[in-house]
């Protein structure tokens, strides 16, 4: 099971993808979008976890050319702004899930056991 | 009819005429009335001269009658006289007043006694001139002209007492008294040196007629002209008369020519009255130097006074002219508030005292809408005693000057005694009336300066606020960013010490040590997750506050008690407490036009702070009180016509008075309980009521006691 996690700051990605390792998922990092879409047509990751915010592009920007690659793309955003029409926006593209930093590792527990499960099935 | 008659005849119209002239005036004034009683008795006297003088020689019977009829009249005079005088002046001794009576009664009565024909009778009686009879000198005429002049001089000296230790208005009066008196007694009193032997024609008697119009004058006017005016002027006219007939009159005299001298006459008359007018103006600004001096001074500040911009300053400066000008005692500014309409003192000079004047007057107040009226300069001689009374200042004041501009009343300006006693004239008043006209205009620009600076400043600051709510989303974004990494952090942490704990149970077994450090830090990375949750809680209200936004369409009626409920619910959650003391009671509707889910924050804020006030006493009220503390928060609901009214008290800790005006400022709080949030309650529940639903909030709190918070919201109908 591969995710890509991209967010401009680096210690996030790190302690982000530990974490996620731990859930037993095959993790890349990326700190910008043109980094992120170098990895994602490289690895073609199932599951994408974007920042909204980032230096080069924001995370809608990324998500619609990650989609011009592998249009089945899967993902979360992650942001710091509660903000309705961005989070409309973001279910127009087909986000799963939109939370709002800081993240509670528990809600990302839960998400990823609803989630990825009905994934495997899909796989299965 | 001869002269002796004529000025009879006068001095009785002109008594009777000004005697009821100030009678009427004010029939319920003592004074009046005395002066009234006093014109008839000297009009008794003209009638003496009046009708003696039209008696023919030869008939002293008929004289004798006349004599006897008007002589009480002339008895009364000084009596009546130093009655007015004692009243006038206010005296307290009656004594003499009992005695003057006495003596006249005595005189009057003397000459009707059968046996008593000494005074008055064809004895007694003499011609002079061979026109008219008077009273030969005999003992009782004698002692009678004694006690005449004694009360008369005594008189006098009671009211040169006075004008001694009188100021103003009233020195000034008793002035004017005594040039009308001399004129008077000038007339009459030498009437008995005819008596005497003594023969002066008594053409003086034609002075006498002048006096009650002096009198009246004297009595009635508030602001006498300046009597050395008068004099000058009288002077002036006497002289150039004097000259512009005079000499006319001698050249028909000595030359004879009635041409020449009618000629002259015509040339004298026309150019008289510009010499008067020349010889005045330079005879008065002699006089009135000082006064001139200083009306041009205020003239010129009054001008100058638009220039200047702060209200304060304005006040300041003039009040100082004022008293520096004019050499008052004290001068003191009252300007009108716009916002609470009352007239708050701005400004006061001299005095020592000045720190017992009273600081503002209401809007309704008695003085206020007495000069509200008046409209014009107010001097204490013609203003009400109540209101003269009603406040020191008042009292105090020889001058008000009221600031209007229009038919608004924008301030008034007391003004104290002058320095050298002269009371103001009417010259003064005219002065007063372009300066305050000026000061109106000077106070009214300052008033729109300062406003349109406190626009700005309020401008400026609602700019700042808009921007401060740009801004937090931006800090608040990045502030969370670092929230997330401490959560992540910590949450990673506490994993690795999970799978470690996992991947080695024997090695912590065996080393308690170990087990304890482990827990301990699992501990503190579930208190970092912890107040990273809150920090986060924080950042939330004040996105919430920045986020207070124009939803019209979101207003709908609703229950009331719903949202009372839901509050409750989510305060009871909040502070993990079974139950709450709260008690609802709704008069009339349940249902309320308003925002639902704001009037839910608000109620819910409100709640939180009566619930955390009652904490508070509990804990820190006083222990005589812990066992008796019974909690109680009161959420009601009433309507007017135009109001849906909500009250929220409490009997908790209420506010402390230095902290009441803070209330309503963002980011304030009292409360020490972990569990309050940032401080914005309060100023988000002002906002939403103030600026959503265009209602009011307001708050009565005292310490110790509780707090009670009131709402009004209009109701749709009147939105």
């Amino acid at each position: 099971m591969n995710v890509l996690i991209v967010d401009d700051e680096v210690e996030t990605t790190e302690l982000f993808s530990s974490f996620l390792r731990r859930l037993g998922l095959t993790v890349e990092q990326a700190n910008c979008g043109q980094e992120a879409l170098i990895l994602f047509n490289r690895c073609r990751p199932e599951w994408v976890f974007l920042d909204f915010t980032m230096s080069d592009m924001d995370g809608l920007e990324l998500l619609k050319k990650m989609q011009q690659i592998d249009a089945g793309i899967k993902a979360i955003m992650i942001s710091g702004r509660e903000d309705d029409s961005l989070k409309n926006e973001a279910r127009a593209l087909g986000v799963r899930d939109y939370l709002i930093k800081p993240i509670d590792l528990e809600k990302i527990r839960g998400i990823i056991s609803k989630h990825i499960p009905e994934q495997r099935q899909a796989m299965n | 009819m001869n002269a002796f008659s004529f000025s009879g005849l006068l001095v009785i119209i002109s008594s009777l005429f000004f005697g009821f002239f100030v009678f009427f005036r004010n029939p319920g004034n003592k004074v009046n009335r005395l002066w009234v009683i006093f014109s008839t008795a000297v009009s008794l006297w003209g009638l003496a001269a009046f009708k003696i003088g039209m008696i023919p020689l030869g008939e002293e019977k008929s004289a004798v009658m006349w004599w006897r009829i008007t002589y009480p009249g002339i008895t009364f005079i000084p009596v009546l006289f130093y009655h007015f005088v004692h009243a006038w002046l206010e005296l307290k001794k009656k004594i003499f007043l009992v005695l003057f009576y006495l003596w006249g009664f005595i005189f009057s009565g003397i000459q009707w006694l059968p046996k008593w024909d000494l005074f008055i009778s064809v004895n007694t009686l003499k011609p002079v001139f061979s026109s008219f009879y008077v009273l030969k000198p005999t003992l009782l005429l004698n002692l009678f002209v004694f006690c005449w002049f004694s009360i008369i001089i005594y008189s006098h000296y009671e009211l040169y007492k006075a004008f001694r230790t009188s100021v103003g208005l009233r020195k000034n009066q008793i002035r004017y008294f005594f040039l009308a008196i001399a004129l008077a007694f000038l007339g009459g009193g030498l009437s008995f040196s005819m008596c005497y032997g003594l023969d002066i024609y008594p053409y003086f008697n034609f002075a006498v007629p002048l006096y009650p119009a002096i009198m009246a004058y004297a009595i009635l006017r508030y602001r006498l002209m300046d009597i050395r005016i008068v004099f000058t002027r009288a002077g002036i006219f006497l002289a150039v008369y004097a000259v512009v007939l005079g000499i006319p009159f001698i050249m028909l005299k000595y030359t004879g020519s009635g041409l020449l001298s009618t000629s002259f006459a015509v040339v004298f008359a026309t150019i008289g009255p510009l010499i008067y007018r020349f010889l005045q103006v330079k005879a008065e600004s002699v006089i009135l130097a000082q006064q001139h001096r200083y009306q041009k001074i205020l003239l010129q500040t009054a001008i100058g006074m638009v220039t200047e911009h702060n209200l304060k300053k304005l006040s300041k400066l003039i009040v100082y002219i004022l008293k520096r000008t004019i050499r008052i005692s004290f001068a003191a500014i009252f300007i009108k508030d716009k916002k609470s309409g009352s007239y708050d003192l701005k400004a006061i000079r001299g005095e020592s005292d000045t720190g017992k004047c009273v600081a503002s007057f209401r809007s309704d107040a008695p003085f206020v809408t007495y000069l509200k009226k008046k409209m014009e300069s107010s001097f204490p001689e013609e203003t009400p005693k109540e209101i003269i009374t009603s406040a020191d200042i008042i009292s105090r004041a020889k001058a008000i000057i009221p600031i209007s501009i229009g038919n608004e009343l924008i301030g008034f300006v007391f003004l104290g005694e002058k320095m050298n006693n002269q009371p103001y004239s009417d010259e003064d008043i005219n002065v007063f009336r372009i300066l305050s006209r000026q000061a109106a205009l000077a106070v009214e620009n300052c008033i729109f300066f300062e406003e349109s600076k406190e626009m700005q400043q309020r401008m400026f600051s609602a700019e700042k606020l808009a921007s401060i709510g740009g801004m937090a989303d931006g800090i608040a974004h990045q502030i969370k960013n670092r929230l997330n990494l401490f959560s992540l952090a910590a949450g990673e942490l506490k994993l690795e010490i999970k799978d470690f704990a996992t991947k080695h149970t024997g090695l912590l077994n065996n080393s308690p040590e170990l087990h304890e450090t482990f827990k301990y830090l699992d501990g503190i990375s579930s208190s970092i997750i912890d107040n990273v949750k809150r920090t986060d809680g924080i950042i939330k209200g004040i996105l919430d506050f920045a986020k207070v936004e124009n939803k019209e369409n979101l207003f709908c009626s609703f229950s009331f008690r719903e949202i009372v409920e839901l509050a409750s619910r989510l305060l009871m959650l909040k502070h993990e407490a079974a139950s709450l003391p709260i008690t609802l009671t709704i008069e009339g509707y349940e249902n309320i036009y308003a925002f639902k889910a704001q009037l839910t924050e608000v109620i819910y804020n409100l709640l939180d702070n009566a619930y955390e006030a009652i904490q508070e006493r509990k804990t820190h009220g006083t222990t005589r009180e812990s066992g008796t503390f019974v909690p109680e928060i009161k959420v009601a609901l009433t309507h007017t016509r135009e109001l849906h009214i909500i009250k929220v008290s409490d009997n908790g800790i209420g506010i402390k008075g230095e902290d009441t005006h803070k209330v309503f400022a963002p980011f304030f709080t009292t409360k020490t309980s972990y569990k309050s949030g940032s401080g914005i309650g309060v100023y988000v529940v002002k906002r939403i009521i103030e600026e959503i639903h265009k209602g009011s909030i307001r708050f009565d709190s005292s310490y110790m006691r509780g707090t009670s918070f009131t709402i009004e919201l209009p109701r749709p109908d009147v939105r």
